[in-house]
């Protein structure tokens, strides 16, 4: 639980905590686009920089990012390997008994490797200096338009941050059951697959009791308080595009024109 | 005996906000002895008894039950779950079972005891929690009103005849009724023999039945002794987060006012006592 840092967020009051989180998400979704676009210099340059200009500005600790990548160890070797080994084309640089590696295996081993860690860094930087409710309005915000062929959209961003406000609940709610069930000699370790199958419901029907009775406290308390759904609903946050933001779309979208030549090019 | 030495419990990882909830804390607690734990919300209560029964384990330091460190083996530790039994805040979030009678006996069952004997235990431990076992047995606990939960659920952890018995916040909820009745039974388990310890930022629970108290305050053990001795003190226990029992501000109240009533008193009846006395000897000043 301790090393998840995919999806914590880190408060704080950097320009980049203060851009709009439509802009974050939006420049998110680009990012993605020009690290799939990237093939040469010029695009890992700029994911670089992207990813380095924005960690800057967060005055975020790199070592939790670090930490991100860290966890995705295993899936970047994995990748790394089997491209290493099963690519035949390019010329053979070494061979041993039915193994080649070429040129061509160096470089798209190489190549996505980059690829995914710079996916995990750059969407990381995302959720670490912006709130989930933030990005849920963002969310709802980006989805509206939809709203004309009938796309719930408020409901769908509300299920979201309800969830998300839950889950450390629910993540405590579950230690503290556990410690309870294994003070009265529970164990949820050992034993056969059956046997710690079984051994789940002491844990798992006080988890649910309490999830559905949390689930209709808050169903009354949002009623007692008028809620009904998004229809005329003000906002006691209005998100605002700023001058800041229209300086990231800036960035952004010379980033990728930069790249897409850089693509056309080669 | 419970013994904590020099215990340290650190929260999260170095890098990732790591917080030290329990810092450098030694403490005994002696066989026989209604033990409170108290301090405010944050000061490290709960941390702090998990690793009684080895929930937790020190981050530093070592925990002794009977001079055994508890964390030597697995051995050890399954042993202190069943020598140290743990009431948690809201236990009745705990029960689970169909019947009544299958979660009393939840305990009993994992330590690998027939069902004939779990059946007899969970008789006797409905029956110290004041329910009767043949009125009860068979219902569903999510039937019963919330006090009735939390007595099967403390009869839960007594089926396993913990000799110690450690309650987080028991009284949390419960009527001024359930309440008395609560306190009544921790008081006739310690009569029979138990070990209690009692979490609670209940000034009131602790004062009127604890027989040494620890105050806890940021992670660290700022005072032990007798409840008169600590709550005698009130600055100090403002200091650390407290509000002093009722009797304590009472008598402040009344030293305000010129009226000073013998100090450390806890009890609602002595408090009484004593003013009735003052009166009474100011009473015979004034006809002289």
């Amino acid at each position: 639980m301790n090393t998840l840092t995919i999806g914590v967020f880190v408060p704080g009051d950097s320009i980049i905590h203060r851009l709009d989180p439509r802009t974050k998400l939006i420049l998110t979704v680009a990012y993605v686009a020009l690290v799939f676009m990237a093939k040469q210099v010029i695009g890992v340059a700029l994911a670089v920089s992207y990813v380095g200009a924005a960690l800057w500005m967060s005055k975020i600790n790199p070592r939790i990012v670090l930490r991100g990548l860290r966890s995705l160890t295993v899936l970047v070797v994995m990748t790394a390997v089997l491209n290493l080994f099963l690519t035949q084309t390019g010329t053979t640089l070494v061979q041993f008994w039915k193994l080649r590696i070429t040129d061509d295996g160096i470089y798209l081993a190489v190549y996505f490797a980059l690829r995914l860690m710079f996916l995990v860094s750059g969407t990381t930087m995302l959720t670490l200096t912006t709130s989930p409710i933030a990005l849920t309005d963002a969310l709802e915000s980006l989805m509206r338009p939809l709203k004309r062929f009938r796309f719930p959209a408020h409901e769908i961003a509300m299920m979201m941050s309800i969830a998300l406000r839950f889950i450390p609940t629910l993540m405590e709610e579950t230690d503290k059951i556990m410690k309870a069930q294994a003070s009265r000699g529970a164990d949820f370790e050992t034993g056969s697959v059956w046997k710690r199958a079984k051994a789940l419901a002491p844990l798992l029907a006080p988890l649910f009791i309490s999830a559905f009775r949390r689930a209709a406290d808050l169903a009354l308390a949002m009623e007692s308080r008028c809620y009904q759904g998004g229809e005329g609903r003000t906002r006691m946050r209005v998100l605002m595009y700023g001058a800041i933001d229209f300086a990231a779309f800036g960035i952004m979208a010379a980033m990728l024109i930069l790249s897409g030549i850089e693509a056309i090019l080669l | 005996m419970i013994e904590a030495v020099d215990l340290s419990h650190t929260y999260g990882s170095a890098g990732l906000m790591p917080t030290a909830a329990v810092t450098n804390v030694t403490l005994t607690i002696p066989d026989n002895c209604f033990a409170a734990i108290i301090g405010s919300t944050g000061s490290g209560k709960t941390t702090l008894i998990q690793h009684f029964n080895g929930l937790l384990k020190p981050s530093s330091g070592k925990v002794l039950i009977d001079g055994e460190d508890i964390n030597a083996t697995k051995q050890t530790r399954k042993e202190s779950r069943r020598k140290v039994g743990m009431v948690f805040q809201y236990p009745e979030h705990q029960l689970f079972e169909e019947t009544i009678e299958k979660d009393v006996a939840f305990g009993c069952r994992n330590l690998g005891l027939s069902d004939a004997v779990c059946r007899d235990r969970a008789r006797e431990a409905l029956g110290r929690v004041g329910m009767d076992f043949d009125e009860f047995a068979q219902r569903s606990p999510f039937e019963l009103s919330g006090g009735q939960m939390r007595r099967v659920a403390i009869a839960g952890v007594l089926s396993m005849r913990p000799s110690t018995l450690v309650l987080d916040e028991p009284t949390a909820g419960l009527d001024p009724r359930g309440r008395t009745e609560l306190l009544d039974l921790l008081d006739a388990l310690r009569a029979e023999g138990d070990t209690i310890v009692l979490v609670s930022h209940s000034m009131e629970d602790v004062a009127e039945r604890a027989k040494l108290v620890f105050v806890m305050h940021d992670g660290k053990l700022a005072a032990q002794g007798e409840p008169r001795e600590i709550f005698m003190d009130a600055d100090r226990l403002r200091a650390v987060g407290l509000s002093p029992p009722s009797m304590v501000l009472l008598a402040e109240e009344l030293a305000k006012l010129g009226i000073v009533v013998p100090r450390g008193i806890m009890e609602v009846d002595e408090m009484k006592e004593a003013i009735i006395t003052l009166m009474r000897s100011e009473g015979g000043t004034n006809e002289q």
